[in-house]
Order: structure tokens, then sequence, then C-alpha cells
């Protein structure tokens, strides 16, 4: 099931990169030693940042949660525009009106394709989110009451994450949308 | 920065191996349990950003600001576009037609957007529509067919609908399908007529030669669908150029079995025929059709009545009046309808008591909308409707202030009131109602009877020429009765 990680990675490898990007960028800020600076490596780490184990529970639901925030307000404006446009309003590359090539339909088709593959990079890698159920374990009881719900998500996210699983959803989605 | 196995050889006391350089150094080289050397791990806490993760999050900024972008501009109409299809669904058709124009309109006001106040003033002068860079898709021209061929008479729309349908390339859809045969039928027979509309049917033998070019049309496509509007085409041929009422109803009638879902359309155009020649039966059937298909229809309410009350069943078309006013309670056209009776039977005091109760009723409302007509310098449909209603019910103020000796009253009404509201009206829809010229006539009526000649000069501006009937009535040649009561001018 790996290789479905990585092939659907490299699909939607801008946004893989930009996560790899903002793990990066976070890491240094927490001052946590970074191992690898190769953002889209031939394994399961593509779109991952290897560095040293997080040892605080702080520091490492930052970490899983940050960068997908980031992606998620960043990829939600870039995936339901064109879709509106697309899906509900249904233009097509052709302008209805005139005839001629539609530039706002490519836009759409671009902006969708990166809003699509920012929605699918929400997650870290399992790794990482099996350390953050791990500190979490180990963490105060308020934090751990308060940022149960958020590590539950992330962990199940980050589980199916790596079999691809919300790239091929996100994939079937969009099929979906275009021949109802 | 691979990490490296250390080797199975025994270190010297007191130094330690670098997973990371694979160097062996001193012990005070390494933090407590680390597993790699100082330097080594200052080297990872200080590991460059690649710029590659620079150039995606530049791209993604832009690709974000274009999303906003277009967003800001697509929105509103798609939005508009999701509650169409939804009342669509639910089978408010009035109500997704509503939400279909406002789509529309946030798409106009998109594409208005990109222009500046003084280029679009010279568009507006010029008559040319902005560029389409925002357009309604595919889908949205398909609800749009749906919301139209169930709600208002697919006639009035076909043009707009083939103009955006037939351009559209990906035909996939059996709702496009569907409609596309229509219009291709519609257009097929239509392009008959259009023939032997061009010798303005004067020759009787191309009426023939029509009717024979429909016929074979007919034949060779063997379809429901062309067989409806074919005969839907040879009604109105029959009425026009043979002044045949039952014969144009019979083809009427056939085109409806054909084609029922264009059944508002036919029975509209049959409607004033039946009027014309006072056909009492066939205005209630297609009056009646017209009602099983928009209950709400406040013209077809008072088409019927007026039907009823010109057959003398005075007291069915006061039913019907209430029967309409139950369904869109305080209506200008319910008291509009209830004031002409009330003339007509020579009930003054009728009359004007409903006059009275309408002001009271929607006055208020048609300053509302007359205000808004003045700020947005566009009205919606619903406040068109109500707009020209009303001045027709104002009409019949004027009229009844007229019969009741009150001329400076019923000058100051219609020159200051109604007129008023037709001008603004007209030049700001560039349209001229139907209700204009008889605002225009009661403008020249009071102004010459009130021997106030303020009003001459903007109407003789208008190129207004009062008919011989008004002039008549104008300079007391016909007593009011007769042009009013008996309904020999023509206004009320």
């Amino acid at each position: 099931m790996m290789v479905w990680h990585r092939i659907t990675t490299l699909l939607t490898c801008p946004a893989a990169l930009l996560r790899a990007f903002f793990e990066h960028i976070l890491l240094k800020g927490m001052k946590i030693p970074v191992e690898d600076t190769d953002y889209l490596q031939k394994n399961e780490l593509c779109g991952h940042v290897e560095h040293k184990p997080i040892r605080t529970f702080g520091k490492s639901f930052w970490h899983a949660f940050l960068p997908g925030f980031v992606l998620f307000i960043l990829g939600l404006p870039m995936a339901v525009i064109p879709a509106l446009e697309m899906f509900v309003s249904g233009n097509t590359l052709f302008n209805i009106r005139t005839g001629a090539v539609s530039v706002l339909f490519l836009l759409n088709v671009v902006l969708y394709y990166l809003g699509v593959s920012m929605l699918c990079n929400l997650f870290p890698s399992y790794e990482d989110a099996l350390f953050l159920w791990d500190n979490m374990t180990k963490a105060k009881v308020l934090p751990k009451i308060l940022l149960f719900l958020p590590t539950l998500v992330i962990r199940i996210g980050a589980f199916f994450a790596r079999f691809g699983i919300s790239k091929i959803l996100a994939i079937a989605v969009t099929l979906f949308f275009i021949f109802i | 920065m691979k990490e490296l196995e250390p080797t199975t050889m025994t270190l010297p006391k007191g130094k330690r191996f670098c997973t990371i350089c694979g160097e062996v150094k001193k012990e005070s080289n390494f933090q407590s349990e680390e597993p790699h050397c100082t330097k080594c791990c200052e080297k990872m806490l200080h590991t460059k950003v690649h710029w590659s993760g620079i150039l995606a999050l530049i791209a993604t900024l832009l690709c974000v600001c274009g999303a906003v972008f277009v967003g800001i501009r697509t929105i509103p109409a798609n939005v508009s576009l999701i509650r169409a299809m939804v009342c669509a669904h639910q089978n408010e058709y009035g109500q997704a037609a509503d939400l279909f124009e406002a789509a529309q309109e946030a798409v106009l006001t998109s594409n208005k957007s990109f222009y500046s106040v003084q280029e679009l003033s010279d568009m507006e002068k010029d008559n040319i529509d902005p560029d389409p860079v925002f357009t309604i898709g595919l889908r949205g021209w398909e609800t749009y067919a749906e919301i139209y061929a169930n709600h208002v008479a697919a006639y009035d729309t076909a043009p707009m609908l083939q103009s955006n349908l037939r351009k559209a390339v990906y035909q996939k859809s059996k709702t496009y399908k569907k409609y596309a045969e229509i219009f291709e039928a519609y257009q097929k027979a239509e392009n008959v007529a259009i023939q032997f509309d061009q010798t303005d049917g004067e020759n009787k033998n191309v009426l023939k030669e029509m009717f024979a070019s429909l016929d074979a049309l007919v034949e060779k496509e063997n379809s429901d669908m062309i067989r409806g509007y074919a005969a839907y085409i040879k009604a109105n041929a029959e009425y026009y150029f043979n002044d045949d009422l039952d014969q144009t109803l019979v083809l009427f009638r056939e085109a409806m079995q054909y084609i029922p879902f264009e059944k508002s359309m036919i029975a509209n155009a049959a409607l004033p025929y039946l009027m014309e020649k006072k056909n009492f039966e066939g205005t209630k059937e297609f009056c009646e059709i017209l009602l099983s298909r928009d209950s709400g229809d406040v013209s077809t309410y008072a088409n019927l009545a007026e039907s009823y009350f010109t057959a003398g069943k005075k007291d069915e078309a006061i039913k019907t009046l209430e029967r309409m006013n139950a369904h869109s309670p305080g209506n200008p056209m319910y008291y509009k309808m209830q004031s002409r009776f009330a003339i007509r039977s020579d009930d003054a005091q009728k009359a004007n008591a409903f006059c009275v109760e309408g002001e009271q009723v929607n006055g208020q409302k048609m300053e509302q909308v007359f205000s808004e007509l003045l700020r947005k310098r566009s009205i919606d449909r619903k406040d068109e409707e109500f707009m020209l209603s009303y001045v027709d019910f104002m009409a019949n103020q004027v009229v009844v202030l007229l019969l009741s000796g009150e001329l400076d009253g019923a000058y100051n009404a219609v020159y200051n009131g109604a007129f008023n509201y037709i001008y603004y009206y007209s030049s700001i829809t560039e349209n001229t109602p139907v209700v204009a010229s008889k605002i225009l006539h009661l403008v020249y009526i009071c102004g010459t009877l009130s021997g106030n000649d303020d009003a001459s000069e903007v109407l003789s501006q208008l190129g207004y020429e009062p008919t011989d009937v008004i002039k008549q009535v104008a300079e007391g040649k016909m007593n009011l009765h007769d042009a009013f009561i008996e309904g020999k001018a023509g206004i009320v």
C-alpha cells in the first residue's frame, strides 16, 4: 500500500513540497534538529522533513497541526471557488457566450488542482503522529483533555494518509462532481 | 544527513562516536546522551530552507490571491445559482426564476467591475455589453431551461436559451439534448412562418404554401414536437390572415396535445384572440389552463374576471377577483379591477372606496419601489409588475376623480403621479409599457378639460397624438359617462 502513498503524494507534489517547507520552518523555529532537508524523498517521508524526535507534547502538537492548518486555510478557497465555477455553474473550456477558449476555466483547473492537493496533504507522517500520541499520554491532564480530539483526528488522518486514501478520495469526489 | 552505525571497534576511554559525521571525538564534544557531536547538532539546527519551498510558497500565495479575486466576482452568482437549483428541485419555480435572475445580475456586475465609470457609461450609450469574462455555465442554463419550461412561457425565453445553449460545446447531458431538440423543432417550424411573413400575408396562396411546407416538415420529421409547433404556428396564421377563431382554437388545442410542456405559451397566445372576439367559453377554458400551471398569475385572473364581466356574469367576475386576492393579497391589480368594474357599473361610491383602499394598501410600497428605481437605475421583475399594475390602478383613480367632477385633482393625480412613474420607468428601462398610452390620454384629457396646459409641451415632445375619440372627450364633445362608463375611450 505504501506505493499508493508515493504515487499519490507525487501527484500532489506542489502541496507536498509546501508542507515539507512549512514543517522545516517550524522545526527550525522550535529548535528541533533536522536530519534531512530533502522535501520530496523517495520513501514514505515524501512531503515531510526527517527530524530528531520531539520530546514535548506542545512542540509535537504544533509540528503536527500547524503546517496542515495553514495548508487548509490556503487550500480551501483554491478548491471551493473553482469547484463552484466548474461543477455548479458548469463552465467549460469554451466560453458559453463567445465560443472562445476560456482563460478563466484554465485558471480554475489549475487552482482546483492546487487546492485539492493542499487539502490532501493536511496530515503529518504516521511516525510523527505516533510520537504525538505517545507525547500526549505523558502530558499533563489539562492539555491532554483540551487537545485529545485534534490529536485523535491527526492520528487517524495520518494513518489513512499513509495509504494515500485522502488523495484517492479527492479524485473520486472530483470525478463524482464531473459526471453527476 | 544519514546517521552512521557505530563501528564494532572498541573506542578509547573518554571518546565517543558521532553518528552524523562518523568521527571519534572527545566526550566534551557531546551533549549528555545525544549520539551526535555538538558541531553536527549545530549544523542540524541551522539547516537552510530549500529555494523550491520559497518558490512554492510565493506561487501558492499568488494562486490564493487569484482564487480570492475570482471568488469575489463569482461567489454571489454561484450562491444564487445553487439556491435556484434547490428551489427548482423543490418545484418552487417562481422563486427559482427570481434567484436565477439574481445570478445573472451578479455575473453582469462582475463583468462590469473591469471597466471605469466612464467606460461603462459609454458602453451603455452604445448599447454594448461588457466582455463576458464571467458567465453562467452549461449547468446553470440547464437549470434555467428547466425553470422556464415549468414556470413562464418558453416562447419568450427561447432566443436567450438558444443563444446560450447552442454555443456550448460539450453537450452531453440529457437535459440539454431535450431542450436543444425543442428549440430545433421550434426554429424549423418558425422559419417556414418567417418566409410567409415576409410577404405580409397578402397572398393567400403563400398561406397555403406555408401550410403545405409545415405539413411536409411534419411528415419528414415525424416528431410530436414538430407537429405541436407547426400547429401552434398555423393557429396564429389562421387568426391573423383568415380571421377564423374556431379553426385557431382547434389548432391551439392540437398543439397542446403534442407539446403539453408549452401549454402556458399556447394559452397565452390564444388569450388575446379570445378576448378580442369576446369568446367567453374559450377565455374561461384557456385562463383555467394558465391558472392550473401558475395559480398566482394575477393577469390571468384579471382576464378571466374581465371575460365574466363582459359576459354579464358580474358575481362570477367578483368571485374571480376574490380568488386572485386570496392568492396574492392586496395586489394593485385587484383594486384596479374592482374599481374598474365599479366604474363600469356606474357605482362611483364603490369605485372611490376601492381606490382609497388600494391607495392605503399599496401607496407606501409604490413610493419605495419608485425611489429604489431612481436609485438603482434598474428594476426587479416583481417590482416592475407591481409598478405597472399600480399605475394602471392609478388610471382608474383619475377616472373616478374625473367622473366626480374634480378636474384639478384628476390632473394632479395623473400628471404628478402616474405620468411621473411611467416617464422615469420608460427612460430607465427604455421600455414603453402598454399602460403608458392610457396615462398620456388621461394627461391630455385632464389638461384640456381643466385648462391647464403645463403638460402640453411635454406631450408634444413625446410625439403624443390624441385619437379622435380622446379629442372629443377632451373638447367636451363626448360626455364622460359614454367615454368611461360605456368604455368608448378604451381607458377603463
